[in-house]
């Protein structure tokens, strides 16, 4: 703690940054300048997500060829594929490690930890971090935390093996299966140096937004992904803790006896020792008392980004900008309150179902209203189709597809049928896996130049955009006919049930979908390393933005601006604002006359910013109006 | 500088001293009551919410006096209490499905 | 955002950037979200307590035991039934130190070096106290009654470890060492933030600084700690 206070203090030579003599050490290694983390929690994040992706692709071969030999697993996962046979227990294994990366490593780290260190004290005009210091040790801990997972890989009896969500008593009790072994233990390990990491950024990202806001940056003049972020943190740092005591207990019973998550287990299957008096029901409500706000927190940042890209790149300002944040709001308080619709029928109390239920319907409202706002955003704008915007309107589709199966599943009834099937494969993949992936590549996309100083390639981001785009529905619309017709998840193999001998051709088309997906990446990740390199130098701003991180100069300094930092007078969106001369007046611009940043540029002029053309037909203006007239509170 | 947000501080009230030697005695009183009511009263369900409501009033006057809050901006109240109505929410519920466990054993 | 105009002009400084919402440094705020996020931790552990303990409601073969049986011995007093007595002297300790916190974050806003540093050592002291209490707790509930029980394989058990125990439930004993384990884990880091802060003082550093905010956000830990305690005392002892 006597770190952090030394930090106050070297707040204060910031005005002379770049007076700093910085080693290869302090510059690349451990630094605290938020710029250089964000990118140290990119590359980590890629990298993991290769990982994930290549897992993922082992074992879409088996579920297509279950009867086939591929002689190079024998290669590379040695004893694990012996004669070219995927040996199934570490088919279970792929699939949890693969969850587990792609949920926490890459979709939490990788997309909150990259966006929010990068655009935070870009976007709320600080010089960096409230703390600097716990920035990097939030780095650091998600380093070794990726690392103890990755060392699980290798561990006798492979690495955990109970799913991405650890029920117990296949996680309790060390002898259940191979991978209840020291894979396990790593793995816990590893979740809780990761909660470290979550806890201590999420403490700087909340700390910073409400403390460090430059002047004249009021709450409602925040760009929507500042919004997204701060309640992504407040998310992360109410339910992440939840996890560590669910861990903590967790690790109790599997290395020093006692039984919290076990019932009735006789002492010869417990290592010794009778187990009797706990549930593993508890379990369950601990892990899903995270596990769902979870997903919000994968969701919302990819939300933000997608609100920022396609309001710039169809040069108009946000739908209902207020309507937005109360939508963000309501999803943050209702993700805490519908963690038991993961547990319809795992002998949870039915009455708690119906509570679950309800709170779990209502969710789809606030979900609408984002939607229904981005659509009319894009409606009739300027659209300047970049890779960026490409993939926010990809997330846009893809929550759509995946939020309605969401209601079907939210219905305790149906999810008796439903429940650990394809069919909730195919939801949270579309919902979570694809959309936040997309959400994540868009705001790659679009500041990689802020990033990088560089361009990146658009040809390639096109093609990676419509080979993705498309194999993501081939992979994940199938399933859900798979799911309705019960093939259940997390089988190595289907051949003993002949009712699903009709789905071996779809099986073998969603791997091949699924492997053109992953030659998609490869454009990527190529276009990615290569634009770093060799890229075309970029303009300040690009995108002709209205946010502050565009008023930084390209050249990335410690501090961000040399000089003051810019005073804000505006909200983020004014594009094509009627009268003004060019169509987007960046933040810190002031209006004639008007030298308080505090005070309301001319007000009046919204009524008619939504329609970017001046000839807008009278018809458009009615229907927004009603629109508005729906949502009440959309930005007067 | 945009870090003059150091120098800002909520000023504790004068008789800062008094207060909290008055915090003090009502913890301890709390304290005796709680253990003295444990003795009086029988076992019951009100029992056991009259000390949760005793524990709750304990925590008002640490958090309020002690860590000083109820001498901060009213938003920091809000920013800190408001979430514990989640606890509370996960509290109840799991209290619902404990009683249930002990049903279907 | 028109309407905003109507709020007066103090209100629109507060949100309107460029200082803090609540008037306090960063740091501090800091502080209270971890703060926040670790009252989470608590409730979860207490969340589990809540639902194992309804999960034994109405179990006869191996009831929940009644606090006043468990924790009724107190030092120097061997065999008198003295229930509670001895977990009220340790939240009285508890309490008293915060007391003694407090007033060192009082003496530091009048920059009273030496009162700060006075204060801070009771505080330590108190926290030693404290854990060395919860030693002697943990032992007696170790070692538990000559009489021990008997366990249904002619086993006959004394004291608790986190397998079994002569009191009642395995769960029973397995949350005691876990919730009080992990307080004692804090008030642990209290004391051990608590020294450095205190050799600072001494020291001067926070005399030079011209503040000692450092002491109010350890302060605030400690009465976190103490708060904790306030619940344990209440689901642990009392109910
Ligand atoms: C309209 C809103 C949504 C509703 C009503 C909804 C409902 C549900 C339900 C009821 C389940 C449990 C299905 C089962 O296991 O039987 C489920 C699973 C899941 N949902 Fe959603 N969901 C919604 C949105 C989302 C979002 C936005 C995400 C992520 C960003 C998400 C991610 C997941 C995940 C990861 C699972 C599966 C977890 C597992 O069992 O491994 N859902 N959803
Ligand atoms: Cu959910």
């Amino acid at each position: 703690m006597s770190n952090q206070h030394s930090h106050n203090d070297d707040h204060g030579h910031h005005d002379a940054h770049g007076h700093h003599e910085e080693t290869f050490i302090s510059k690349y290694v451990f630094s605290m300048d938020h710029k250089m983390i964000a990118k140290q929690f990119l590359i980590t994040g890629i990298i993991m997500g290769t990982l994930g992706m290549a897992m993922s692709l082992i074992f879409r071969l088996q579920l297509a060829f279950p009867d086939m030999k591929f002689p190079f697993l024998e290669t590379i996962l040695g004893h694990w594929g012996k004669d070219g046979k995927l040996d199934p227990n570490f088919y279970l294994a792929l699939i949890t490690i693969h969850g587990t990366i792609m949920v926490f490593y890459v979709l939490t780290a990788g997309l909150s930890g990259t966006f929010s260190n990068l655009l935070i004290p870009l976007q709320v005009g600080a010089r960096d971090m409230a703390s600097p210091f716990l920035n990097m040790l939030s780095y650091w801990f998600f380093f070794m935390s990726s690392c103890v997972l990755c060392v699980s890989l290798f561990v006798e009896g492979g690495p955990a093996s109970a799913g991405w969500t650890v029920y117990p008593p296949l996680s309790a009790l060390p002898k259940a299966i191979p991978g209840s072994g020291t894979g396990m233990t790593l793995w816990l390990v590893a979740i809780i140096l990761f909660i470290a990491s979550a806890l201590l950024g999420g403490v700087n990202y909340i700390t910073t937004v409400l403390n460090m806001r430059t002047k004249g940056m009021k709450m409602t003049r925040l760009p929507l992904t500042i919004w997204a972020f701060l309640i992504t943190a407040v998310l992360g740092l109410l339910s992440f803790p939840v996890l560590l005591g669910a861990g903590l207990l967790l690790i109790f019973d599997r290395s020093f006896g006692t039984s919290f998550y076990l019932a009735d287990i006789p002492a010869d299957l417990a290592g010794g020792i009778e187990r009797v008096g706990g549930s593993p029901i508890l379990y369950q409500h601990l892990f899903w008392f995270l596990g769902h706000p979870e997903v919000y927190i994968i969701l919302l940042p990819a939300l933000g980004i997608t609100s920022e890209v396609i309001a710039t790149q169809s040069r108009k300002p946000i739908f209902g900008y207020r309507a937005m944040i109360g939508s963000i709001l309501a999803i943050a308080v209702l993700s805490f309150i519908v963690w038991g619709h993961h547990m319809f029928i795992t002998g949870m109390n039915p009455f708690l179902g119906s509570v679950f239920v309800l709170g779990t319907l209502i969710i789809a409202v606030p979900s609408a209203v984002k939607t229904f706002n981005y659509i009319a955003t894009l409606w009739k704008g300027n659209l300047h189709l970049t890779p960026a915007l490409l993939f926010a309107i990809g997330l846009v589709s893809f929550f759509i597809s995946g939020g309605l199966t969401g209601l079907f599943l939210g219905n305790a009834a149906l999810d008796i049928n439903l429940h650990d099937t394809y069919f909730v494969v195919a939801h949270f993949h579309l919902v979570m896996g694809s959309a936040a992936i997309f959400g994540m590549m868009s705001g790659i996309y679009h500041w990689f130049p802020k990033m990088f100083g560089k361009m990146m390639n658009n040809t390639l981001g096109y093609a990676h955009f419509w080979l993705t785009f498309i194999s993501a529905y081939c992979v994940f619309f199938p399933m859900h006919f798979m799911g309705l017709a019960g093939v259940p998840r997390r089988y190595y193999a289907n051949t003993a049930y002949d009712q699903f001998n009709v789905f071996v051709d779809m099986n073998i088309f969603i791997t091949i979908a699924a492997i053109v997906g992953g030659i998609a990446q490869l454009f990527f990740i190529y276009n990615f390393f290569n634009s770093i390199i060799r890229g075309k130098k970029t303009v300040q701003n690009p995108w002709k933005s209205n946010t502050l991180e565009w008023t930084a100069p390209v050249e990335k300094i410690h501090g961000n601006w040399p000089g003051e930092i810019p005073h804000v007078y505006r909200w983020a969106y004014d594009y094509s604002k009627p009268g003004a001369d060019d169509d987007f007046i960046p933040q810190n611009i002031p209006d004639e006359g008007q030298t308080d940043p505090l005070d309301e540029p001319n007000a009046t002029v919204f009524e008619h910013s939504h329609s970017h053309s001046p000839e807008a037909s009278q018809k458009e203006v009615v229907m927004f109006s009603g629109l508005k007239k729906l949502f009440g509170f959309a930005k007067s | 500088m945009e870090h003059t947000e150091h120098l800002e501080h909520t000023e504790p009230p004068k008789d800062m001293k008094a207060q909290i030697w008055k915090t003090f005695w009502i913890l301890l009183g709390f304290t005796i009551v709680d253990i003295g009511l444990y003795f009086i009263l029988p076992s019951n369900m009100g029992k056991n919410i009259l000390f949760i409501f005793l524990g709750v009033v304990k925590a008002y006057f640490i958090v309020g006096v002690f860590m000083h809050m109820k001498f901060e901006r009213k938003w920091l109240p809000y920013l800190i209490v408001t979430p514990m109505v989640l606890v509370i929410y996960l509290i109840t519920l799991m209290i619902i499905e404990g009683g249930y466990t002990s049903f279907v054993r | 955002m028109s309407n905003a105009t109507t709020l007066t002009a103090e209100k629109k400084g507060i949100w309107g950037g460029g200082r803090s919402p609540f008037s306090v440094s960063y740091g501090k705020l800091m502080m209270w979200v971890f703060l926040l996020s670790d009252a989470f931790t608590f409730s979860s552990l207490l969340v589990a307590y809540g639902f194992i303990r309804y999960s034994f409601h109405g179990n006869t073969v191996t009831p929940w035991p009644s606090p006043d049986h468990v924790f009724n011995h107190f030092p120097f007093l061997h065999g008198m039934h003295l229930p509670l007595m001895f977990v009220s002297l340790m939240t009285f300790i508890l309490i008293f130190s915060s007391v003694t916190m407090v007033l060192a974050v009082e003496a530091g806003h009048r920059m009273a070096k030496k009162e700060v540093a006075n204060y801070m050592l009771l505080t330590i002291l108190g926290g030693i106290g404290f854990l060395s209490c919860q030693a002697w707790e943990w032992t007696q509930f170790i070692t538990g009654t000559h009489e021990g029980k008997e366990l249904f394989n002619g086993i006959i058990m004394h004291g608790a470890n986190l397998h079994s125990n002569e009191y009642g439930p395995t769960a029973f004993g397995d949350l005691f060492f876990i919730v009080t384990g992990f307080h004692g884990f804090h008030v642990f880091s209290g004391v051990m933030i608590n020294i450095t802060i205190y050799l600072n003082v001494v020291a001067g550093t926070y005399e030079k600084r011209g503040h000692y905010e450092m002491v109010e956000k350890v302060g605030l830990y400690w009465h976190f700690v103490d708060l904790v305690w306030v619940f344990v005392f209440t689901f642990y002892y009392l109910i």
